[in-house]
């Protein structure tokens, strides 16, 4: 059973029949719940393969969570696209991005990277708030097209759902492949990665790029989702709210990115529901997740899991 | 690979939030309240949500609305659109709320007046003001209770176009849409209605911005007879504070948007003499029923006087509150037509809504800051009162406005 | 004209010295990028608030100053507890995991402040004897911002003769330098990040006060401010207490000439020059290595 559930080419299919039965099967409003949710577990992964893999911590993740949903808003609403040509248009405008402020961004390591990806969104946000003649400014584009394209949220979820597994497949393979382990070797010491040969620079344009790209069909998404766009999408606080859930996660592992996302919405939508002080409440589990389990809440799980069962097999 | 911790907790996620579902009962009304509780739209929002409880409460306690008790579920957006758009859709699909109310901010309001559209559940706006809600993104379930944006920017021209003395201007507006929309209409209309008036510089200081003496400075060396500020909360009161200290008010004049809220917040750092719009003054307001409404307000808050939010989220629930009773249903369409066909008699005096973009016809409020001795606070005195009728674009208008935006996608 | 704007931006950099001295002080120690800053400095702006309703100073200066001093140091005692309960524990812990907790205050004491002063926006008189301008040359010299600025001036001054003179001062910067040698010559490191902390809490707390009767304050002060912070001093040099100097000065004097020429361009514009600013670093020291 535990080898059963471990191996991705059987727990990819699982989770898209339960998943899928999941969105076919509820009402409306869990549907929903678990759709915005969804969409965040793909953002937070991206990041995730970016920081606990490539040992780079952007400061500006949502730049490229923007410029995805803005590449299809303004490819339907301003040139009247048909949606596979405004996905694509999402696409290339989240690669264009991603190319541009990742050859500049790969060039700085540690806090300086984190700095200077900070800047870059920021450049994004401003130009995106400030345009008004042509993104909308800060009332965006509502609206532009019929919410979850006018599909019943049951069918959009499970588009979503696939949509969403099918990144996380991707992003799970790159990580098994050369490339992943190149990420790897570079993110945890770029001397010795350049010592064995390894064109670090290149190598994290690559894990810059691929991350970028799944946040921006994640920002694709959550634009579809909605029928809206808004500067926001392009945030500090997008960037910093995706960041926190990667880190509440924990480091270091595949699903610490998913995890995250999702305990991360679980604490605000049932604490902001009741309580006016939902800041705190996260801020207080950061504290306590980063002190007393710095490895996040797939380390506690998996101490738990020790503890229960002791030492996990191979 | 911890997998089945990841499926677990995936699972548990999945279950705790199917949980929230509620069967529907028959019993009360349910009012959603999508409220900017966090973020800049704070203050603004805790007294439109302080007027509002006035009001419910007061129309529970006298047997609701048919026969049923109301029921409001509030949400914080965090004045942030896609939050917005989730609360929204969390309270139209899982609480199944009869109505929604609350925005502030415009770009949260049409982030929730898109996402309430589909399910055709009555939305009104008693702060968020933009234009664009009621014209361009109109729909038939949104109601403004306000005058909006656009209204206002032609109300205050209007008044500008009044004063002899006021020929070389200098605008000072937040870079965001409101700043832009205003400066732009204002412009227009005051051209129209004044030739001789010339604009002789836009300056455009960031949203958030708390160091206004740079654009201070370059307001004065263009010697304006006048600065229009389209500034509102912190920044006017910055923009006021930091002008003092330059002789800014011994050497031009400043019109501004000055609800009660801000004047409060100003209080002795106010010149007199500084010109403002607001969108409902409770000491200037001329309907029915006003004094009572100060009074219970005070009683039930501390004290503290009752802002333009306070006034309009008590107003609009009035207004809402008859039309229910006229339509004898919470059903959307009839209630929208009661809304159309009926004339209330609220604070703001006799008001109704138009049909076309679901806007009240209502006034905006101008004035000169000036000190009574009745309020420890600045007022608006010499009050203008600008009927909606005057500034609302007409009919031929609003379809003409709707056409563009259709045809500039 | 551009002789006025320049001298506002002049103004408008000494404030943002103040803010942006205490982060770079920090960071040039414990290599920490300490997002609550902007909350230290909100909670300077907020306790000088109830300080001066409590306690109205009405003409007298001195009193005025005394309770700016007493926010600035009570914000100092919160930092020193800040870094000796939280901060301490996680030196040994990675770059983001530091970040991150300075993130959950930054949470913490929002809704702390929102608990204590309410949502609304509070306004602090300005004492009369500061509130009117100078003129000189035929322009209006505003005397609260000349105030700040001499404090501004008087603050840099007094920081590098610290740096320069004192004990605490040569541990720092040899600690800025070269964390692990400190420790290898036996020093407290402790203390000196204790002291740090402490010291750049006193600057946010500070420059908060100061601006508390300047301009209005509410619970989102610390996001208005971190991210200008942040911007002085990456294009400072991160660390570097005189770079920062110029930065600000640099970016106040930016933003005034700015809003006259590229009036919609002033917040991209600032971004673009910090992130020039760090390419080009990349590229210089490459330059350097090869």
């Amino acid at each position: 059973m535990n080898r059963l559930l471990s191996d991705p080419r059987l727990l990819f299919p699982a989770a898209l029949v339960l998943g899928g039965a999941y969105m076919l099967l509820m009402d409306s409003g869990s549907v929903f719940a678990v759709t915005d949710i969804l969409i965040w577990v793909l953002f937070a992964a991206s990041l995730n393969l970016l920081i606990s893999f490539g040992g780079m911590v952007s400061f500006g993740h949502a730049a490229f969570f923007g410029l995805g949903a803005y590449g299809l808003a303004l490819a339907i609403f301003r040139f009247n696209l048909p949606l596979p040509l405004a996905v694509a248009a999402g696409l290339i405008t989240t690669l264009a991005g991603a190319t541009i402020y990742g050859a500049l961004c790969v060039r700085l390591t540690r806090i300086y990277f984190s700095m200077l990806t900070l800047a870059c969104a920021e450049i994004t946000f401003s130009t995106i708030f400030q345009w008004y003649d042509f993104t909308g400014g800060d009332t965006g584009l509502p609206r532009f097209v019929e919410p979850r394209l006018g599909l019943s949220a049951q069918h959009f979820g499970l588009v979503v759902l696939v949509v969403v597994l099918a990144g996380l497949l991707l992003l799970w393979r790159v990580i098994r492949s050369p490339l992943g382990l190149a990420i790897q070797a570079v993110g945890e010491n770029p001397a010795r990665a350049r010592a064995l040969g390894i064109n670090t620079r290149a190598v994290q344009f690559a894990a810059f790029v691929v991350a970028a790209m799944m946040a921006g069909v994640a920002g694709m998404l959550m634009a579809l989702f909605y029928g809206n766009v808004f500067p926001d999408y392009a945030s500090l606080t997008f960037s910093i709210d995706v960041l926190i859930m990667v880190v509440l996660g924990g480091l270091h592992s595949f699903s610490g990115g998913i995890v995250g996302a999702v305990v991360y919405k679980l604490i605000d939508h049932l604490v902001s529901k009741h309580l006016m002080l939902w800041q705190m409440a996260i801020g207080v589990v950061l504290l306590m997740v980063i002190i007393f389990a710095p490895d996040g809440v797939v380390g506690i799980a998996k101490r738990l899991k020790t503890k229960l069962f002791g030492e996990a097999r191979p | 690979m911890h997998a089945r911790i990841l499926t677990g907790l995936l699972m548990g996620a999945a279950l705790a939030l199917s949980g929230t579902a509620h069967a529907q009962s028959a019993a009360p009304v349910k009012l959603g309240v999508v409220a900017d509780i966090s973020g800049v739209c704070g203050p603004l929002t805790k007294s439109g949500l302080n007027g509002l409880k006035l009001a419910v409460d007061e129309t529970n306690a006298a047997g609701g609305w048919l026969g049923r008790k109301i029921d409001t579920i509030t949400r914080d957006s965090k004045t942030q659109p896609p939050e917005g758009a989730k609360v929204t859709q969390e309270l139209l699909s899982v609480e199944k709320v009869d109505m929604i109310t609350g925005p502030c901010s415009s770009a949260v309001l049409l982030s929730v007046s898109a996402t309430a559209k589909e399910y055709g559940k009555l939305l009104w706006s008693t702060i968020g003001s933009t234009q664009r809600a009621s014209i361009e993104l109109g729909h038939p379930s949104f109601f403004q209770a306000q005058a909006n944006a656009l209204m206002e920017a032609y109300a205050a021209a209007e008044y500008a176009a009044k004063q002899p003395g006021w020929k070389k201007i200098v605008t000072i507006g937040l870079d965001y849409e409101w700043g832009h929309m205003t400066v732009e209409k204002f412009t227009e209309r005051l051209k129209q209605r004044r030739p001789d008036v010339q604009v002789v510089k836009n300056l455009w200081p960031k949203l958030g911005e708390t160091n206004f003496s740079s654009f201070v400075t370059a307001a004065l060396a263009e010697k304006p007879d006048v600065v229009l500020s389209v500034t509102f909360g912190a920044a006017t009161v910055n923009l006021v504070k930091q002008a003092k200290s330059y002789g800014f008010f011994e050497q031009t004049k400043l019109f501004t948007f000055l609800p009660v809220d801000t004047a409060i917040a100003l209080s002795g750092d106010m010149p007199e003499g500084v010109h403002g719009f607001a969108r409902a003054p409770f000491y200037a307001l001329k309907g029915t029923g006003v004094k009572e409404f100060v009074e219970k307000y005070r009683k039930a808050n501390n004290g503290e006087w009752p802002d333009d939010w306070a006034v309009l989220a008590y107003d609009a629930f009035g207004q809402v509150s008859a039309a229910v009773k006229a339509a004898k249903s919470i059903d959307t369409p009839k209630v929208m037509e009661a809304l159309a066909a009926n004339t209330y008699k609220g604070m703001r005096g006799d008001i109704k809504m138009r049909k076309i973009d679901g806007n009240d016809i209502a006034p905006t409020y101008v004035g000169v800051i000036g000190r009574v001795k009745d309020y420890p606070f600045p007022v608006l005195t010499n009050v203008t009162i600008i009927e909606g009728a005057q500034v609302m674009p007409s009919e031929d208008e609003v379809t003409k406005m709707r056409a563009a935006a259709a045809a500039k996608k | 004209m551009i002789v006025v704007q320049i001298v506002n931006g002049l103004m408008e950099g000494a404030m943002l010295f103040l803010i942006a001295s205490g982060l770079t002080l920090i960071f040039g120690v414990s290599r920490i990028v300490n997002f609550a800053h902007g909350s230290l400095y909100m909670l300077g702006a907020f306790i000088a608030h109830s300080l001066i309703q409590q306690f109205p100073p009405a003409a007298s200066l001195p009193l005025f100053f005394a309770e700016i001093l007493v926010a600035a140091l009570l914000v100092a005692l919160i930092g020193g507890l800040i870094e000796i309960v939280i901060l301490r524990r996680i030196y040994a812990a990675d770059e983001l995991h530091q970040l991150i907790i300075t993130i959950g205050v930054v949470l913490i004491v929002r809704d702390l402040v929102r608990l204590i002063w309410g949502v609304n926006d509070l306004s602090t008189p300005m004492p009369e004897a500061l509130s009117g301008a100078l003129r000189a040359f035929g322009m209006f010299f505003p005397a609260y911002q000349v105030t700040v600025m001499a404090i501004g001036i008087g603050v840099f001054l007094g920081l590098v003769a610290l740096l320069r003179f004192t004990r605490f001062g040569i541990l720092t910067r040899a600690a800025t330098d070269d964390r692990g040698m400190v420790a290898l010559l036996g020093i407290n490191q402790k203390q000196i990040f204790t002291g740090v902390v402490t010291l750049g809490s006193f600057l946010a707390g500070l420059a908060g006060a100061l601006f508390t009767p300047y301009g209005n304050i509410n619970h989102l002060l610390d996001t208005t401010i971190i991210v200008g912070a942040f911007i002085v001093v990456v294009i400072g040099g991160m660390g570097n207490l005189y770079g920062t100097v110029a930065a600000a000065v640099a970016v106040g004097v930016i933003k005034a000439l700015g809003l006259l020429y590229v009036p919609r361009l002033s917040m991209v514009l600032i971004f673009l020059i910090m992130a020039a600013v760090l390419v080009a670093r990349s590229m210089g020291r490459k330059a350097a290595n090869e």
